[in-house]
């Protein structure tokens, strides 16, 4: 019986990764990421990591459990920075711009960047507060009227508006769990991101919430760029155009989803989207 | 890539079995494919009615059989999604089927034309010919089923290289019949049924080289349909 995928229980010491298989770099990049190194304290968990976020698709990224995938992600708008012995070495871009570089604010990166979590996390506020909050501080409406209306798109675009236009003023946390994430999603839209990255988005919701949220995904596509991590191997399939597999920290291969789904390039990958162990 | 696909085990047990008695199911359906041409030749072949009405009766199973791996495959796709080369396997095995029934339905039709060939009296060289294509489309057969259990690419590649043999014999068989139809009008009839029976040899080569590119594809994933012999080595010998 084995109770999960881990890292090491897919053959991995007799499996040699030698560098990314597949398209990892494309001509549209929104985000390009290059040799990128991650360090908790001595213990390596990114080695030399290259690849881009084309713009306007989805991109998954998937692995075993303590494959790096989350720390990636949380790479991509320096969220990292909050944990004092983790160091990122490398190239990580946005538009050309170097996200660690010393003029980015990582305040307005992270609204550049913005962030959906796996536990729907909204502020125990009330649902208008929620998605107000982030506009306010950083000073995008001039009026209160303006304000309604980044509100309003916010909670439209998240599928929300019509569940809850009734009652704004109630608290955001007396919503369903797919409400709070669609909240969330919301919050993250009203600051007119240009990235979302998303960790497990979905692995705390029901199957009709998870549809939802993956219908909604595909539509935010049309406006932003997205980076998705998930566990789900047939939630990737279905929601991203390209897919990222890391393993123990590396990248193994990355190319168009259609592709690693029916046909990977790497035994790596093979084994663990059809659910195998060595 | 390699040549030859062993895979390993899933973690869901329960996902191998059932891949695994696909398989077993799709070589007893070739099987029994094999068993029926080779009866529907004899029967054909020796005027055997007897041993025709049995072939003509046993397509039925062939058919069940095909009904029976199809409503397994779909239940694999619904409740496993298989990915990769698990979904390759699903796929080529039920476009491996639809060929094995349609051989089957070529080896009925040998035997449908046995009592038609024996009111006619087959000529000795007409006998050669046909019993020349049947042995190497049953020869083409029983290869396939190895590569069915060994999954080997060169065997397969070796298998749709046969194919030409039996389309050149087809050929020298059918101007045969033309140049002897024209020197003596009797025979248009007699010649007319027993090229119907050559046809259906020559089909059932053309089915068994579309298993192997199924299978090839199965192995590395490249589609290698619809492309003549000397692209489908380039192809294969890439990488």
């Amino acid at each position: 019986m084995v109770d999960i995928i881990s890292a090491k229980s897919l053959g991995s010491n007799d499996i040699k990764i030698d560098g990314a298989v597949g398209e990892p770099f494309c001509d549209d990049a929104k985000m390009s990421m290059r040799n990128v190194d991650v360090f908790y304290g001595d213990n390596q968990a990114i080695h030399d990591v290259s690849f881009d976020l084309e713009k306007n698709q989805v991109t998954a990224l998937i692995g075993p459990s303590g494959c790096g995938k989350s720390t990636f992600l949380r790479c991509l708008n320096r969220m990292n920075d909050l944990i004092p012995i983790c160091n990122v070495k490398g190239s990580l871009q946005l538009d050309g711009e170097e996200i660690y570089g010393k003029q980015m604010d990582p305040v307005l990166l992270r609204a550049r960047v913005g962030m959906v979590f796996q536990k729907p996390n909204p502020f125990p506020k009330s649902i208008y507060e929620n998605v107000a909050y982030g506009p306010k501080i950083h000073g995008l409406a001039t009026d209160k009227s303006e304000l309604d209306e980044i509100v309003e798109t916010s909670l439209r675009k998240a599928g929300l508006f019509n569940e809850v236009k009734d009652r704004l003023d109630q608290p955001g946390t007396g919503l369903s769990g797919g409400q709070q994430q669609r909240l969330c999603i919301a919050r993250t839209i009203a600051v007119s991101p240009e990235v979302i990255l998303m960790d497990e988005p979905a692995s705390a919701l029901d199957p009709i919430a998870t549809a939802v949220i993956e219908e909604l995904i595909h539509e935010l596509k049309e406006k932003y760029t997205i980076a998705i991590v998930t566990h789900s191997m047939q939630q990737a399939a279905r929601v991203s155009q390209k897919t990222a597999y890391f393993h123990l920290g590396k990248l193994v291969e990355m190319g168009d989803t259609k592709q690693i789904f029916t046909n990977p390039r790497h035994e790596l990958t093979e084994n663990y989207i059809s659910g195998r162990f060595g | 890539m390699e040549n030859e696909y062993q895979p390993i085990q899933h973690i869901s047990q329960q996902f191998d079995v059932e891949l695994e008695n696909v398989k077993s199911q799709v070589l007893k359906m070739g099987a029994l494919v094999k068993k029926q041409v080779r009866d529907g030749l004899t029967a054909l072949l020796d005027g055997d009615e007897k041993l025709a009405k049995k072939v003509i009766k046993r397509d039925n199973k062939v058919n069940a059989l095909e009904v029976k791996i199809d409503e397994a495959c779909t239940s694999i796709i619904a409740i496993r999604q298989p990915a990769a080369t698990d979904l390759r396997f699903v796929l080529s095995l039920i476009k491996t089927i639809t060929d094995f029934e349609r051989i089957g339905d070529e080896a009925e039709k040998l035997a449908v034309s046995t009592r038609n060939v024996k009111e006619k009296h087959i000529s000795e060289q007409e006998y050669q010919y046909l019993r020349s294509m049947g042995d190497m489309v049953i020869e083409m057969l029983t290869q396939t089923l190895e590569v069915i259990e060994t999954l080997n690419v060169d065997q397969a590649l070796e298998v749709i290289k046969q194919d030409q043999a039996v389309n050149d014999e087809y050929e020298e068989f059918l101007n045969f019949l033309v140049s002897r139809m024209k020197d003596k009008p009797k025979t248009i009839k007699s010649g007319l049924s027993i090229s119907w029976s050559a046809r259906a040899l020559e089909r059932i080569g053309d089915h068994l080289v579309n298993i192997n590119e199924y299978l090839i594809y199965l192995v590395n994933g490249k589609d290698v349909r619809h492309i003549d012999l000397e692209d489908l080595e380039e192809i294969l010998n890439e990488e």
